[in-house]
Protein backbone atom coordinates (compact mmCIF):
# COMPACT_ATOMS: atom_id res chain seq x y z
CA UNK A 1 0.00 0.00 0.00
CA UNK A 2 2.53 2.46 0.93
CA UNK A 3 4.69 1.76 -2.11
CA UNK A 4 1.88 2.15 -4.32
CA UNK A 5 1.26 5.79 -3.00
CA UNK A 6 5.22 6.27 -3.31
CA UNK A 7 4.57 5.42 -6.95
CA UNK A 8 1.94 7.44 -7.49
CA UNK A 9 3.66 10.44 -5.88
CA UNK A 10 7.28 9.48 -8.25
CA UNK A 11 4.88 9.62 -11.09
CA UNK A 12 3.56 12.82 -10.41
CA UNK A 13 6.69 14.63 -9.36
CA UNK A 14 8.23 13.60 -13.14
CA UNK A 15 5.13 14.73 -14.87
CA UNK A 16 4.74 18.19 -13.81
CA UNK A 17 6.99 20.02 -16.22
CA UNK A 18 5.14 18.55 -18.58
CA UNK A 19 1.52 19.32 -16.75
CA UNK A 20 2.85 23.46 -16.85
CA UNK A 21 3.17 22.72 -20.52
CA UNK A 22 -0.18 21.17 -21.26
CA UNK A 23 -2.51 24.05 -20.67
CA UNK A 24 -0.48 26.01 -22.67
CA UNK A 25 -0.26 23.28 -25.45
CA UNK A 26 -3.64 22.51 -25.52
CA UNK A 27 -4.90 26.22 -25.56
CA UNK A 28 -2.36 27.35 -28.08
CA UNK A 29 -5.24 28.10 -30.53
CA UNK A 30 -7.06 30.44 -27.76
CA UNK A 31 -3.61 31.73 -26.57
CA UNK A 32 -2.92 33.12 -30.48
CA UNK A 33 -6.29 34.12 -30.89
CA UNK A 34 -6.08 36.47 -27.61
CA UNK A 35 -2.53 37.57 -29.08
CA UNK A 36 -3.62 38.07 -32.61
CA UNK A 37 -6.52 40.90 -31.32
CA UNK A 38 -3.90 42.30 -29.17
CA UNK A 39 -1.47 42.82 -32.26
CA UNK A 40 -4.72 43.83 -34.27
CA UNK A 41 -4.82 46.61 -30.84
CA UNK A 42 -1.83 47.58 -31.61
CA UNK A 43 -1.65 47.79 -34.85
CA UNK A 44 -5.13 50.03 -35.34
CA UNK A 45 -4.30 52.43 -32.39
CA UNK A 46 -1.07 53.34 -34.24
CA UNK A 47 -2.30 53.51 -37.72
CA UNK A 48 -5.43 54.87 -37.49
CA UNK A 49 -6.06 57.96 -35.46
CA UNK A 50 -8.68 57.55 -33.73
CA UNK A 51 -8.66 59.92 -30.09
CA UNK A 52 -10.50 57.19 -28.38
CA UNK A 53 -8.34 53.62 -29.67
CA UNK A 54 -4.75 54.05 -27.98
CA UNK A 55 -1.92 51.46 -28.72
CA UNK A 56 -2.28 48.94 -26.59
CA UNK A 57 1.18 49.21 -25.29
CA UNK A 58 -0.30 52.65 -24.55
CA UNK A 59 -2.45 51.24 -22.14
CA UNK A 60 -0.11 49.00 -20.18
CA UNK A 61 2.37 52.19 -19.91
CA UNK A 62 -0.77 53.90 -18.41
CA UNK A 63 -1.44 50.98 -16.38
CA UNK A 64 1.74 50.69 -15.15
CA UNK A 65 1.76 54.54 -14.30
CA UNK A 66 -0.93 54.32 -12.03
CA UNK A 67 0.36 51.31 -10.42
CA UNK A 68 3.91 53.55 -9.82
CA UNK A 69 2.27 56.07 -8.17
CA UNK A 70 -0.31 54.15 -5.84
CA UNK A 71 -3.26 55.48 -7.39
CA UNK A 72 -4.95 52.39 -8.48
CA UNK A 73 -3.49 50.68 -4.90
CA UNK A 74 -5.93 53.13 -2.84
CA UNK A 75 -8.61 53.00 -4.71
CA UNK A 76 -8.96 49.20 -5.52
CA UNK A 77 -8.49 48.56 -1.62
CA UNK A 78 -11.55 51.28 -1.09
CA UNK A 79 -13.68 49.65 -3.74
CA UNK A 80 -12.62 45.93 -2.40
CA UNK A 81 -13.95 46.62 1.08
CA UNK A 82 -17.10 47.92 -0.33
CA UNK A 83 -17.60 44.66 -2.31
CA UNK A 84 -16.32 42.44 0.80
CA UNK A 85 -18.95 43.85 3.04
CA UNK A 86 -21.73 44.24 0.21
CA UNK A 87 -21.03 40.52 -1.37
CA UNK A 88 -20.57 39.00 2.52
CA UNK A 89 -24.34 40.82 3.42
CA UNK A 90 -26.03 39.70 0.49
CA UNK A 91 -24.31 36.11 1.03
CA UNK A 92 -25.59 35.84 4.97
CA UNK A 93 -29.17 36.96 3.65
CA UNK A 94 -29.22 35.31 -0.03
CA UNK A 95 -28.73 32.12 1.80
CA UNK A 96 -30.86 32.42 4.60
CA UNK A 97 -33.69 33.56 2.87
CA UNK A 98 -33.22 31.68 0.00
CA UNK A 99 -32.82 28.37 2.39
CA UNK A 100 -35.75 29.29 4.37
CA UNK A 101 -38.21 29.98 0.83
CA UNK A 102 -36.95 26.27 -0.52
CA UNK A 103 -37.58 24.54 2.60
CA UNK A 104 -40.64 25.99 3.67
CA UNK A 105 -43.49 26.78 0.86
CA UNK A 106 -45.42 29.41 2.58
CA UNK A 107 -42.22 31.68 2.84
CA UNK A 108 -42.00 30.82 -0.60
CA UNK A 109 -44.88 31.74 -1.88
CA UNK A 110 -44.85 35.22 0.82
CA UNK A 111 -41.97 36.27 -1.01
CA UNK A 112 -41.59 34.82 -4.67
CA UNK A 113 -43.47 37.76 -6.23
CA UNK A 114 -40.69 40.42 -4.65
CA UNK A 115 -37.94 38.26 -5.36
CA UNK A 116 -38.77 37.42 -8.78
CA UNK A 117 -39.26 41.11 -9.86
CA UNK A 118 -35.86 42.18 -7.89
CA UNK A 119 -33.94 39.76 -10.19
CA UNK A 120 -35.97 40.95 -13.32
CA UNK A 121 -35.69 44.71 -13.07
CA UNK A 122 -32.61 46.51 -13.72
CA UNK A 123 -30.63 46.82 -10.34
CA UNK A 124 -29.22 50.64 -11.35
CA UNK A 125 -32.43 52.03 -11.43
CA UNK A 126 -32.21 51.88 -7.01
CA UNK A 127 -28.52 54.03 -7.52
CA UNK A 128 -30.17 57.06 -7.49
CA UNK A 129 -32.76 55.93 -4.44
CA UNK A 130 -29.63 54.95 -2.14
CA UNK A 131 -28.14 58.01 -3.26
CA UNK A 132 -30.67 60.56 -2.00
CA UNK A 133 -31.00 58.35 1.17
CA UNK A 134 -27.89 57.72 2.29
CA UNK A 135 -26.05 60.61 0.46
CA UNK A 136 -22.25 59.79 0.07
CA UNK A 137 -21.40 57.38 2.43
CA UNK A 138 -20.39 54.31 1.87
CA UNK A 139 -23.54 52.95 2.55
CA UNK A 140 -25.20 53.92 -0.83
CA UNK A 141 -22.49 52.12 -2.97
CA UNK A 142 -22.59 48.94 -0.35
CA UNK A 143 -26.31 49.03 -0.50
CA UNK A 144 -26.03 49.24 -5.26
CA UNK A 145 -23.71 45.91 -4.75
CA UNK A 146 -26.60 43.89 -2.41
CA UNK A 147 -29.47 44.76 -4.79
CA UNK A 148 -26.77 43.54 -7.83
CA UNK A 149 -25.98 40.40 -6.06
CA UNK A 150 -28.36 39.30 -3.51
CA UNK A 151 -31.71 38.32 -5.10
CA UNK A 152 -29.37 35.99 -7.80
CA UNK A 153 -28.05 33.66 -4.71
CA UNK A 154 -31.83 33.87 -3.21
CA UNK A 155 -33.53 32.10 -6.28
CA UNK A 156 -30.59 29.60 -6.37
CA UNK A 157 -29.97 28.44 -2.64
CA UNK A 158 -34.24 28.05 -2.73
CA UNK A 159 -34.31 26.36 -6.15
CA UNK A 160 -31.40 24.05 -4.60
CA UNK A 161 -33.05 22.97 -1.73
CA UNK A 162 -36.34 22.60 -3.20
CA UNK A 163 -35.25 20.71 -5.91
CA UNK A 164 -33.29 18.16 -3.36
CA UNK A 165 -34.28 14.15 -3.88
CA UNK A 166 -37.30 13.65 -1.43
CA UNK A 167 -36.23 10.57 -0.82
CA UNK A 168 -33.25 11.89 0.77
CA UNK A 169 -35.36 14.17 3.26
CA UNK A 170 -37.46 11.17 4.03
CA UNK A 171 -35.19 8.32 4.80
CA UNK A 172 -33.51 11.09 7.35
CA UNK A 173 -36.39 11.48 8.70
CA UNK A 174 -37.57 8.02 9.41
CA UNK A 175 -33.50 8.02 11.05
CA UNK A 176 -35.39 10.44 13.30
CA UNK A 177 -33.41 13.72 11.81
CA UNK A 178 -34.85 16.71 13.63
CA UNK A 179 -34.95 19.77 11.28
CA UNK A 180 -31.86 21.78 12.13
CA UNK A 181 -29.84 18.11 10.98
CA UNK A 182 -32.08 17.63 8.52
CA UNK A 183 -30.63 20.99 7.23
CA UNK A 184 -26.98 20.83 7.87
CA UNK A 185 -26.66 17.10 6.86
CA UNK A 186 -29.13 16.68 3.76
CA UNK A 187 -30.07 20.02 2.38
CA UNK A 188 -27.28 22.20 2.14
CA UNK A 189 -24.57 19.66 1.06
CA UNK A 190 -27.39 17.95 -1.43
CA UNK A 191 -28.17 21.66 -2.84
CA UNK A 192 -24.70 23.07 -2.32
CA UNK A 193 -23.36 22.39 -6.77
CA UNK A 194 -26.94 25.03 -7.05
CA UNK A 195 -26.11 27.10 -4.44
CA UNK A 196 -22.39 27.45 -5.55
CA UNK A 197 -23.83 28.41 -8.98
CA UNK A 198 -25.76 31.30 -7.57
CA UNK A 199 -22.63 32.42 -4.94
CA UNK A 200 -20.60 32.61 -8.20
CA UNK A 201 -23.14 34.54 -10.21
CA UNK A 202 -24.02 36.71 -7.26
CA UNK A 203 -20.28 37.64 -6.76
CA UNK A 204 -20.13 38.26 -10.75
CA UNK A 205 -23.01 40.74 -10.57
CA UNK A 206 -21.73 41.95 -7.21
CA UNK A 207 -18.36 43.18 -9.05
CA UNK A 208 -20.19 44.72 -11.74
CA UNK A 209 -22.62 46.74 -9.22
CA UNK A 210 -19.31 47.92 -7.30
CA UNK A 211 -17.96 49.61 -10.18
CA UNK A 212 -21.26 51.14 -11.70
CA UNK A 213 -22.29 52.04 -8.37
CA UNK A 214 -19.36 54.09 -7.68
CA UNK A 215 -19.13 55.29 -11.27
CA UNK A 216 -23.21 57.31 -10.31
CA UNK A 217 -21.72 58.06 -6.96
CA UNK A 218 -18.22 59.03 -8.43
CA UNK A 219 -16.65 59.88 -5.20
CA UNK A 220 -14.05 57.13 -3.67
CA UNK A 221 -13.33 53.63 -5.52
CA UNK A 222 -12.15 52.57 -9.47
CA UNK A 223 -15.82 53.60 -10.11
CA UNK A 224 -14.56 57.34 -9.30
CA UNK A 225 -11.44 57.20 -10.93
CA UNK A 226 -13.04 55.88 -14.61
CA UNK A 227 -15.53 58.74 -14.28
CA UNK A 228 -13.13 61.16 -13.66
CA UNK A 229 -10.74 60.12 -16.49
CA UNK A 230 -13.58 59.19 -18.64
CA UNK A 231 -15.07 62.77 -18.31
CA UNK A 232 -11.77 63.68 -19.27
CA UNK A 233 -11.77 61.29 -22.22
CA UNK A 234 -8.39 59.99 -21.77
CA UNK A 235 -8.77 56.53 -23.15
CA UNK A 236 -5.80 54.24 -22.27
CA UNK A 237 -6.29 55.41 -19.09
CA UNK A 238 -10.10 54.31 -19.06
CA UNK A 239 -8.94 51.47 -20.61
CA UNK A 240 -6.53 50.60 -17.70
CA UNK A 241 -9.00 51.04 -15.08
CA UNK A 242 -11.26 48.52 -17.30
CA UNK A 243 -8.32 45.79 -17.27
CA UNK A 244 -7.94 46.74 -13.26
CA UNK A 245 -11.54 45.90 -12.59
CA UNK A 246 -11.58 42.34 -14.81
CA UNK A 247 -8.25 41.64 -13.14
CA UNK A 248 -10.70 42.00 -9.55
CA UNK A 249 -13.69 40.23 -11.24
CA UNK A 250 -11.43 37.32 -12.26
CA UNK A 251 -9.78 37.87 -8.91
CA UNK A 252 -13.20 37.77 -6.89
CA UNK A 253 -14.39 34.39 -9.20
CA UNK A 254 -11.34 32.52 -8.84
CA UNK A 255 -11.83 32.79 -4.67
CA UNK A 256 -15.36 31.75 -5.42
CA UNK A 257 -14.63 28.67 -7.54
CA UNK A 258 -11.37 28.00 -4.77
CA UNK A 259 -14.13 27.74 -2.06
CA UNK A 260 -16.79 25.65 -3.87
CA UNK A 261 -13.71 23.03 -4.73
CA UNK A 262 -12.98 22.11 -1.13
CA UNK A 263 -16.73 22.04 -0.19
CA UNK A 264 -17.82 19.94 -3.30
CA UNK A 265 -15.34 17.87 -3.47
CA UNK A 266 -17.25 14.82 -1.99
CA UNK A 267 -19.50 15.45 -5.49
CA UNK A 268 -16.98 13.57 -7.85
CA UNK B 1 -62.84 9.50 -11.15
CA UNK B 2 -63.85 10.56 -7.36
CA UNK B 3 -59.71 11.01 -6.21
CA UNK B 4 -59.02 12.78 -9.40
CA UNK B 5 -61.48 15.27 -8.16
CA UNK B 6 -60.23 15.45 -4.78
CA UNK B 7 -56.86 16.05 -5.69
CA UNK B 8 -57.84 19.17 -8.18
CA UNK B 9 -60.02 20.37 -5.42
CA UNK B 10 -57.19 20.55 -2.91
CA UNK B 11 -55.20 21.65 -5.04
CA UNK B 12 -57.53 24.82 -5.98
CA UNK B 13 -57.64 25.23 -1.91
CA UNK B 14 -54.01 25.20 -2.10
CA UNK B 15 -53.53 27.62 -4.72
CA UNK B 16 -56.09 30.04 -3.10
CA UNK B 17 -54.65 29.94 0.31
CA UNK B 18 -51.11 30.85 -1.40
CA UNK B 19 -52.92 33.80 -2.43
CA UNK B 20 -54.86 35.08 0.19
CA UNK B 21 -51.03 35.01 1.63
CA UNK B 22 -50.11 37.25 -0.88
CA UNK B 23 -52.09 40.03 -0.29
CA UNK B 24 -51.72 39.16 3.25
CA UNK B 25 -47.54 39.69 3.10
CA UNK B 26 -48.39 42.90 0.58
CA UNK B 27 -50.44 44.69 2.84
CA UNK B 28 -48.05 44.28 5.84
CA UNK B 29 -45.45 45.20 3.57
CA UNK B 30 -47.62 48.60 2.56
CA UNK B 31 -48.47 48.65 6.39
CA UNK B 32 -45.14 48.91 7.61
CA UNK B 33 -43.91 51.13 4.51
CA UNK B 34 -46.45 53.37 5.15
CA UNK B 35 -46.32 53.88 9.29
CA UNK B 36 -42.17 54.14 9.15
CA UNK B 37 -42.26 56.80 6.53
CA UNK B 38 -44.53 58.73 8.03
CA UNK B 39 -42.48 58.39 11.26
CA UNK B 40 -39.51 59.42 9.72
CA UNK B 41 -40.58 62.58 8.32
CA UNK B 42 -37.86 62.34 5.89
CA UNK B 43 -37.88 64.65 3.07
CA UNK B 44 -36.54 61.49 0.79
CA UNK B 45 -38.58 58.62 1.44
CA UNK B 46 -42.27 58.92 0.07
CA UNK B 47 -44.74 56.93 2.09
CA UNK B 48 -46.84 54.37 -0.03
CA UNK B 49 -49.39 56.24 -0.70
CA UNK B 50 -47.01 59.61 -1.87
CA UNK B 51 -45.52 56.96 -4.38
CA UNK B 52 -48.65 55.65 -6.09
CA UNK B 53 -50.06 59.52 -5.96
CA UNK B 54 -46.52 60.29 -7.92
CA UNK B 55 -47.08 57.36 -10.14
CA UNK B 56 -50.49 57.79 -11.21
CA UNK B 57 -49.48 61.37 -12.22
CA UNK B 58 -46.84 60.39 -14.12
CA UNK B 59 -48.30 57.66 -15.74
CA UNK B 60 -51.77 58.78 -16.37
CA UNK B 61 -52.31 62.78 -14.83
CA UNK B 62 -49.45 64.52 -16.57
CA UNK B 63 -48.35 61.48 -18.74
CA UNK B 64 -44.72 62.85 -17.99
CA UNK B 65 -43.46 59.15 -17.86
CA UNK B 66 -44.46 58.32 -21.56
CA UNK B 67 -41.90 60.37 -23.55
CA UNK B 68 -38.66 59.81 -21.88
CA UNK B 69 -39.79 56.12 -21.81
CA UNK B 70 -40.06 56.14 -25.61
CA UNK B 71 -36.78 58.19 -26.01
CA UNK B 72 -35.36 55.03 -23.34
CA UNK B 73 -36.99 52.34 -25.85
CA UNK B 74 -35.63 53.29 -29.16
CA UNK B 75 -32.17 52.40 -27.90
CA UNK B 76 -33.93 49.77 -26.05
CA UNK B 77 -35.62 47.79 -29.44
CA UNK B 78 -32.66 48.76 -32.11
CA UNK B 79 -29.63 47.29 -29.64
CA UNK B 80 -31.49 43.97 -28.80
CA UNK B 81 -32.87 43.95 -32.60
CA UNK B 82 -28.68 43.97 -33.45
CA UNK B 83 -27.84 41.82 -30.65
CA UNK B 84 -30.42 39.14 -32.08
CA UNK B 85 -28.79 39.54 -35.47
CA UNK B 86 -25.34 39.50 -34.38
CA UNK B 87 -26.04 36.43 -31.41
CA UNK B 88 -27.55 34.19 -32.67
CA UNK B 89 -25.16 33.53 -36.11
CA UNK B 90 -21.95 33.57 -33.49
CA UNK B 91 -23.35 31.29 -31.25
CA UNK B 92 -24.46 29.01 -33.68
CA UNK B 93 -21.09 28.83 -35.91
CA UNK B 94 -19.24 28.88 -32.37
CA UNK B 95 -21.86 25.73 -31.27
CA UNK B 96 -21.50 23.78 -34.65
CA UNK B 97 -17.48 24.40 -35.46
CA UNK B 98 -14.66 23.52 -33.10
CA UNK B 99 -12.32 25.91 -34.54
CA UNK B 100 -14.16 29.05 -34.42
CA UNK B 101 -15.57 28.38 -31.32
CA UNK B 102 -11.88 27.96 -30.09
CA UNK B 103 -10.91 31.16 -31.33
CA UNK B 104 -13.69 33.12 -30.48
CA UNK B 105 -13.90 31.38 -26.52
CA UNK B 106 -11.36 33.12 -25.23
CA UNK B 107 -13.25 36.48 -26.78
CA UNK B 108 -16.77 35.38 -25.01
CA UNK B 109 -14.60 34.76 -21.85
CA UNK B 110 -13.49 38.63 -22.20
CA UNK B 111 -16.73 39.96 -22.97
CA UNK B 112 -18.53 37.97 -20.15
CA UNK B 113 -15.96 39.05 -17.34
CA UNK B 114 -15.38 42.74 -18.67
CA UNK B 115 -17.12 45.68 -16.78
CA UNK B 116 -18.82 47.92 -19.56
CA UNK B 117 -19.90 50.82 -17.84
CA UNK B 118 -16.56 52.32 -16.90
CA UNK B 119 -16.21 51.91 -21.33
CA UNK B 120 -18.93 54.26 -21.57
CA UNK B 121 -16.60 57.10 -22.14
CA UNK B 122 -14.84 55.51 -24.84
CA UNK B 123 -18.02 54.76 -26.75
CA UNK B 124 -19.36 57.99 -26.58
CA UNK B 125 -15.89 59.49 -27.80
CA UNK B 126 -16.19 57.25 -30.42
CA UNK B 127 -19.74 57.55 -31.89
CA UNK B 128 -20.89 61.14 -29.43
CA UNK B 129 -23.81 61.76 -27.39
CA UNK B 130 -26.67 60.01 -29.12
CA UNK B 131 -28.47 57.47 -30.16
CA UNK B 132 -25.50 55.38 -32.32
CA UNK B 133 -23.42 55.38 -28.42
CA UNK B 134 -27.10 53.89 -26.28
CA UNK B 135 -27.60 51.30 -28.93
CA UNK B 136 -23.77 50.09 -29.39
CA UNK B 137 -23.87 50.04 -25.47
CA UNK B 138 -27.38 48.02 -25.44
CA UNK B 139 -25.57 45.44 -27.57
CA UNK B 140 -22.24 45.06 -25.26
CA UNK B 141 -25.01 44.31 -22.04
CA UNK B 142 -27.33 42.13 -24.60
CA UNK B 143 -25.57 39.99 -26.96
CA UNK B 144 -23.00 37.80 -25.75
CA UNK B 145 -25.64 36.42 -23.42
CA UNK B 146 -27.79 35.49 -26.57
CA UNK B 147 -24.26 33.79 -28.35
CA UNK B 148 -23.24 31.97 -25.10
CA UNK B 149 -27.02 30.23 -24.93
CA UNK B 150 -27.32 29.69 -28.52
CA UNK B 151 -23.45 27.89 -28.51
CA UNK B 152 -24.82 25.53 -25.71
CA UNK B 153 -28.16 24.92 -27.32
CA UNK B 154 -26.40 23.78 -30.75
CA UNK B 155 -24.08 21.85 -28.43
CA UNK B 156 -26.61 20.14 -26.82
CA UNK B 157 -27.99 18.62 -29.87
CA UNK B 158 -27.51 14.65 -29.77
CA UNK B 159 -24.52 14.23 -32.31
CA UNK B 160 -25.84 11.01 -33.22
CA UNK B 161 -29.36 12.61 -34.86
CA UNK B 162 -25.95 14.11 -36.86
CA UNK B 163 -24.61 11.47 -37.91
CA UNK B 164 -27.78 9.18 -39.42
CA UNK B 165 -28.92 12.40 -40.79
CA UNK B 166 -25.30 12.66 -42.69
CA UNK B 167 -25.38 8.95 -42.71
CA UNK B 168 -29.33 8.76 -44.94
CA UNK B 169 -26.91 11.55 -47.44
CA UNK B 170 -28.18 14.37 -45.94
CA UNK B 171 -26.23 18.05 -46.60
CA UNK B 172 -24.95 20.61 -44.47
CA UNK B 173 -28.65 23.04 -45.08
CA UNK B 174 -30.23 19.88 -44.28
CA UNK B 175 -28.69 19.44 -41.07
CA UNK B 176 -28.87 22.95 -39.86
CA UNK B 177 -32.54 23.07 -40.93
CA UNK B 178 -34.10 19.62 -39.78
CA UNK B 179 -31.61 19.29 -36.37
CA UNK B 180 -29.45 21.66 -35.20
CA UNK B 181 -31.87 24.69 -35.13
CA UNK B 182 -34.74 22.79 -33.64
CA UNK B 183 -32.68 21.27 -31.20
CA UNK B 184 -31.26 24.74 -30.45
CA UNK B 185 -34.53 26.77 -29.96
CA UNK B 186 -35.00 26.15 -26.28
CA UNK B 187 -31.71 27.39 -25.02
CA UNK B 188 -31.46 29.91 -27.69
CA UNK B 189 -35.09 31.63 -26.34
CA UNK B 190 -33.43 31.37 -22.58
CA UNK B 191 -30.42 32.96 -24.52
CA UNK B 192 -33.33 35.61 -25.68
CA UNK B 193 -34.81 36.46 -22.37
CA UNK B 194 -31.53 36.55 -20.05
CA UNK B 195 -30.63 39.03 -23.33
CA UNK B 196 -33.31 41.19 -22.97
CA UNK B 197 -32.98 41.40 -19.20
CA UNK B 198 -29.46 42.85 -19.91
CA UNK B 199 -30.06 44.77 -22.61
CA UNK B 200 -32.87 46.67 -19.96
CA UNK B 201 -29.83 46.89 -17.82
CA UNK B 202 -27.46 48.61 -20.16
CA UNK B 203 -30.23 50.97 -21.32
CA UNK B 204 -30.64 52.05 -18.06
CA UNK B 205 -27.30 52.61 -16.98
CA UNK B 206 -25.64 54.64 -19.75
CA UNK B 207 -28.68 56.69 -18.90
CA UNK B 208 -27.72 57.13 -15.26
CA UNK B 209 -23.94 57.49 -15.94
CA UNK B 210 -23.19 59.48 -18.97
CA UNK B 211 -25.79 60.15 -21.55
CA UNK B 212 -28.72 61.83 -19.55
CA UNK B 213 -31.85 61.36 -21.82
CA UNK B 214 -34.80 59.12 -21.05
CA UNK B 215 -35.96 57.70 -18.11
CA UNK B 216 -32.41 58.29 -16.29
CA UNK B 217 -32.32 61.72 -16.91
CA UNK B 218 -35.78 61.92 -15.36
CA UNK B 219 -35.18 60.10 -12.61
CA UNK B 220 -31.99 62.30 -12.08
CA UNK B 221 -34.24 65.20 -12.50
CA UNK B 222 -36.79 63.98 -9.44
CA UNK B 223 -33.43 62.95 -7.21
CA UNK B 224 -31.87 66.50 -7.62
CA UNK B 225 -35.07 68.34 -7.01
CA UNK B 226 -35.94 65.91 -4.10
CA UNK B 227 -39.20 64.82 -5.28
CA UNK B 228 -39.01 61.69 -3.62
CA UNK B 229 -42.59 59.88 -4.52
CA UNK B 230 -41.59 60.90 -8.28
CA UNK B 231 -38.28 59.38 -8.28
CA UNK B 232 -39.78 56.11 -6.30
CA UNK B 233 -42.56 56.14 -8.88
CA UNK B 234 -40.28 56.41 -11.87
CA UNK B 235 -38.42 53.57 -10.82
CA UNK B 236 -41.52 51.60 -10.36
CA UNK B 237 -42.64 52.27 -13.55
CA UNK B 238 -39.31 51.19 -14.66
CA UNK B 239 -39.81 47.75 -13.10
CA UNK B 240 -43.29 47.24 -14.43
CA UNK B 241 -41.94 47.78 -17.64
CA UNK B 242 -38.71 45.11 -17.20
CA UNK B 243 -41.09 43.06 -15.23
CA UNK B 244 -43.67 42.76 -18.46
CA UNK B 245 -41.47 42.78 -21.08
CA UNK B 246 -39.38 39.93 -19.44
CA UNK B 247 -42.40 37.96 -18.47
CA UNK B 248 -44.02 38.15 -21.96
CA UNK B 249 -40.86 36.71 -23.44
CA UNK B 250 -41.22 33.51 -21.14
CA UNK B 251 -44.62 32.98 -21.52
CA UNK B 252 -43.40 33.08 -25.70
CA UNK B 253 -41.17 30.68 -24.86
CA UNK B 254 -42.96 28.38 -23.08
CA UNK B 255 -45.27 28.44 -25.92
CA UNK B 256 -42.52 27.71 -28.90
CA UNK B 257 -40.39 25.09 -26.55
CA UNK B 258 -42.52 23.84 -23.33
CA UNK B 259 -39.84 21.43 -22.90
CA UNK B 260 -37.22 24.09 -22.41
CA UNK B 261 -35.02 24.44 -19.54
CA UNK B 262 -32.18 26.73 -19.06
CA UNK B 263 -29.05 25.85 -20.38
CA UNK B 264 -26.81 28.78 -18.84
CA UNK B 265 -27.77 31.89 -16.70
CA UNK B 266 -26.48 35.45 -16.98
Amino acid sequence: MAGATAEVLKVRRVSRPRALWRPLRENAIEGLALLGGVLLWEACGWLLPLPWLPPFSHVVAALAQFIESGVIGANVAVSLQGLAIGFGFSLVVGLTVGALMGRYRRVEQALDVYVYAMLLSPSMVFAPIFFAIFGLSDMARIAVIVMYALFVIIINTSTGVRTVDPALVEMARSFGAGERQLFLRILLPASLPLVFAGIRLGMGRAVKGMINGEMFIALVGLGALAQKYGSQFEASKVFAIALVVLIVALFANWIVQIIEQRLTRWAD
Amino acid sequence: MKAAAAARKSRREEAIAAWRLRIVVFALFVAVWELSARRMENLLIPTFTEMVGGFVRLVFVTGRVWEPLLISNQALVLGYLLSVVMGIPLGLAAGRSRWINRLMNPYIGLVLAVPVAPLIPILITALGLGLASRVVLVVLFAFIFITVNTRAGVRNVDPSLIEMAQSFGANEGQIWRKIVIPGAVPAIFAGLRIGLGRAIAGMVIVELLLVATGVGRLLLEFAGRLQADLVFATVFAIIVEAVVLVTAMQVVERKVAPWAHDVALG
